[in-house]
């Protein structure tokens, strides 16, 4: 990964004194730091003042989250009357942006702003984890940092694994996932996590990783990571996600199958997602201007109906079938479900009926309950 | 009143409006009731006199063979305030199109030494457009494209994201796209389809847009002068379709077969969803009497046994 090193650091006031504030001033002590008020302006000014979105990104922002860390994914929304089969999977978004410059990353068209934002009351986050979690002993929760920014790679400085790992291995109904395409690991290796993080990756062939995800780990380092993972005892999780449809892409994502359980047990794999490329159309617009040499516009991309662009019907079947057949050869245990897809995509690859998001959901927390 | 041979018609320092647009109405005005504004100049010690505002005036005043013009001559001052009045005076008069905006704009840069920030928040809403850096380089973009591309914009309605998108390709490019625009008067919708199919194949197919027009046989059809425009307009489409989209478009024929070969009562239709997202298929009876509907669901009742029903359901 190419290492993150903002120019500027602001920090809110109302944040000064918190762990994660110490960590990141502490880890950052040759960047120049503006301490403000509130960040509301500055964000909002933000896309006009910066002619790109890659320089602005060497603005962090440490704000106070004033709203709620914790939602349901937002995959679990009905969207222009079409349901997709979602895994009942829930959010923290205790950061927004991402300093790695994968082509498909929704987040550009996605964020209002585009400065690296992590939120520091993690003291609030936790009291709302406790009551959303440790309140509802009787419900079962997935949850996961990866929805607005990558789990890992700013943790080096951040440091905020740490509090969520310990507070997750004191979770009877509680699984955490932190989902990257870092080899950002330093911090969790000698954690007492009790089994109840997932450490998770997002895996395509090299040639898409090269071409597509610009300033990610390579697959190597991630690999290299996810083994220190699971000799630290840690479940480790793979998202082959966006699955790109190209000339190879049956080779090169066989290849990648076999390499990845080559190297990782099954049976210390919690679960494997598979996610075909799907974007909204604006998402498309950004990409032809900012990476311009990127093949995903070229895909045999239609709309569906939940008002995304999407391989077409059968393309993307047959990508999930082989998909699943590959990784069912390799590790024949491992649960795989498809992410945000068509009930008729998913019986269609699963052969079965589709379950209910909560089902779903149930079915992947006990696999490390 | 001043001679138009003492006008320097080349220096076109304070010009925004390029030399070629249209002067049909000026023209018609100027033979109707004469040049009613006075051309704006300064002058200049070495060489004639330099116009200010007035280009087109000037130029359809030329056409029409007039060799006097009623003026008014400035003493110099500095050219970035010539300019400023010029730009001025011009748009209290009229609105400016993209292209002069994007003239103006380079100009302000160019020759009079505008920075970035002063362009951003002073001249972008002058000029009615928001004031940010996006904007900005867009239109330092469009004011500095080929001339062929900015007389399509103005003459044949060529889109701007488009001309921005072609002024990347070749000369020969971006002439087969201007000519397709013109020869079947695309409109926007229109544009956007054909350019997005010949950019995402050029790109595909790694070669030129020219190139790609030849592989798919639109050339051919594009010269069959036994069909209708609309016949071949429609016919390059559906090439280029096939060739961006091949399994949409090999679905697409599987299905209409299928549906044809049902032979569907008149007055009945079969409907998949679009793109085939989705699982259901719906059959519509549409009739005007009840009479109609049963024999119409009489009809339809041939259908049941049809194998056509299953396969066409394999294709969702």
């Amino acid at each position: 990964m190419k290492k993150y090193k903002p120019d500027i650091v602001y920090v809110e006031t109302s944040v000064e004194d918190s762990a994660i504030t110490k960590n990141v001033l502490s880890s950052l002590p040759h960047v120049s730091v503006q301490r403000i008020d509130s960040s509301t302006e500055l964000l909002e000014n933000a896309r006009e003042l910066n002619p790109s979105l890659a320089r602005a990104k060497k603005s962090l922002v440490l704000a106070e989250h004033k709203g709620e860390f914790f939602k349901a994914c937002p995959g679990q929304q009905v969207k222009g009357g079409s349901r997709n089969i979602c895994c009942n999977y829930y959010v923290i978004n205790f950061a927004s942006n991402c300093h790695m410059e994968c082509s498909y990353c929704y987040l550009q068209a996605y964020l209002n702003f585009p400065h690296m934002v992590v939120y520091a009351n993690v003291e609030d986050l936790i009291a709302e984890l406790v009551s959303q979690i440790s309140n509802h002993p009787k419900q079962y929760f997935r949850v996961g940092t990866g929805e607005l920014a990558d789990s890992l790679a700013l943790d080096g400085f951040t440091g905020y694994s740490l509090p969520l790992v310990e507070f997750f291995s004191k979770q009877r109904n509680a699984v955490l996932e932190l989902k990257t395409k870092s080899n950002q690991i330093q911090n969790l290796v000698g954690l007492n996590h009790n089994g109840r993080t997932v450490v998770a990756w997002s895996l395509n062939p090299p040639f898409i990783q090269f071409s597509e995800e610009h300033k990610t780990s390579s697959i190597e380092e991630r690999l290299t990571a996810a083994e220190k993972c699971v000799e630290a005892g840690y479940p480790v999780a793979f998202h082959f996600d966006p699955i790109i449809h190209y000339p190879e892409w049956r080779r090169d994502y066989r290849d990648l199958i076999k390499e990845t359980f080559a190297r990782i047990p099954s049976g210390s794999v919690a679960w494997i997602s598979l996610g075909a490329l799907r974007m909204p159309d604006t998402l498309k617009e950004v990409i032809q201007r900012r990476f311009p040499d990127s093949i995903l516009p070229l895909g045999e991309l239609i709309p569906a109906p939940d008002g995304k662009l999407r391989y077409f019907k059968p393309i993307r079947t047959e990508m999930y079938e082989l998909m699943r057949k590959w990784v069912g050869e390799l590790g024949s245990d491992v649960p795989v479900y498809a992410c945000m897809e068509r009930p008729e995509v998913w019986e269609r690859v699963f052969g079965a009926t589709h379950p209910s998001n909560e089902a779903l959901g149930d079915s992947l927390v006990q696999v490390v309950s | 009143m001043l001679r138009v041979e003492d006008v320097d018609v080349e220096d076109r320092t304070y010009a925004v409006t390029p030399g070629w647009f249209a002067l049909e109405k000026l023209r018609e005005s100027i033979q109707t009731v004469g040049l009613l504004i006075p051309l704006r100049l300064e002058t200049d010690a070495v060489r004639k006199l330099r116009l200010i505002s007035g280009f087109r005036r000037l130029k359809a005043a030329q056409g029409l063979d007039i060799k006097e013009i009623p003026c008014i001559i400035s003493s110099p001052k500095p050219p970035r305030e010539v300019f400023m009045e010029a730009l001025w005076e011009n748009l209290a008069c009229r609105s400016f199109t993209e292209v002069e905006k994007g003239v103006a704009l380079n100009k302000l840069r160019n020759q009079f030494g505008s920075e970035e920030s002063e362009l951003i928040k002073e001249f972008l809403p002058l000029l009615e457009l928001r004031p940010d850096r996006f904007h900005l380089e867009r239109y330092l973009s469009i004011g500095e494209l080929p001339e062929i591309i900015q007389k399509a914009m103005i003459l044949e309605g060529l889109s701007t994201d488009i001309a921005l998108g072609i002024s990347r390709w070749r000369k020969q490019e971006q002439v087969l796209f201007i000519e397709l625009v013109a020869r079947y008067q695309l409109g926007r919708n229109r544009q956007k389809g054909f350019f997005e199919m010949l950019r995402d194949l050029r790109k595909t197919l790694r070669t030129t847009a020219s190139t790609v027009w030849k592989q798919v046989g639109a050339e051919e059809i594009d010269k069959d002068s036994e069909l209708s425009p609309q016949d071949r307009l429609a016919g390059i489409h559906r090439l280029l379709r096939a060739q961006r989209y091949p399994n949409l478009t090999q679905h697409e024929e599987k299905y209409r077969k299928l549906r044809n070969s049902l032979s569907l009562p008149s007055g009945t239709k079969l409907d998949v969803p679009p793109y085939f997202e989705g699982s259901r298929v719906s059959f519509t009876i549409d009739a005007s009497s009840a009479g109609e509907l049963r024999n119409l669901v009489r009809k339809s009742k041939d259908l049941l046994d049809r194998q056509e029903l299953d396969e066409i359901f394999a294709l969702l």
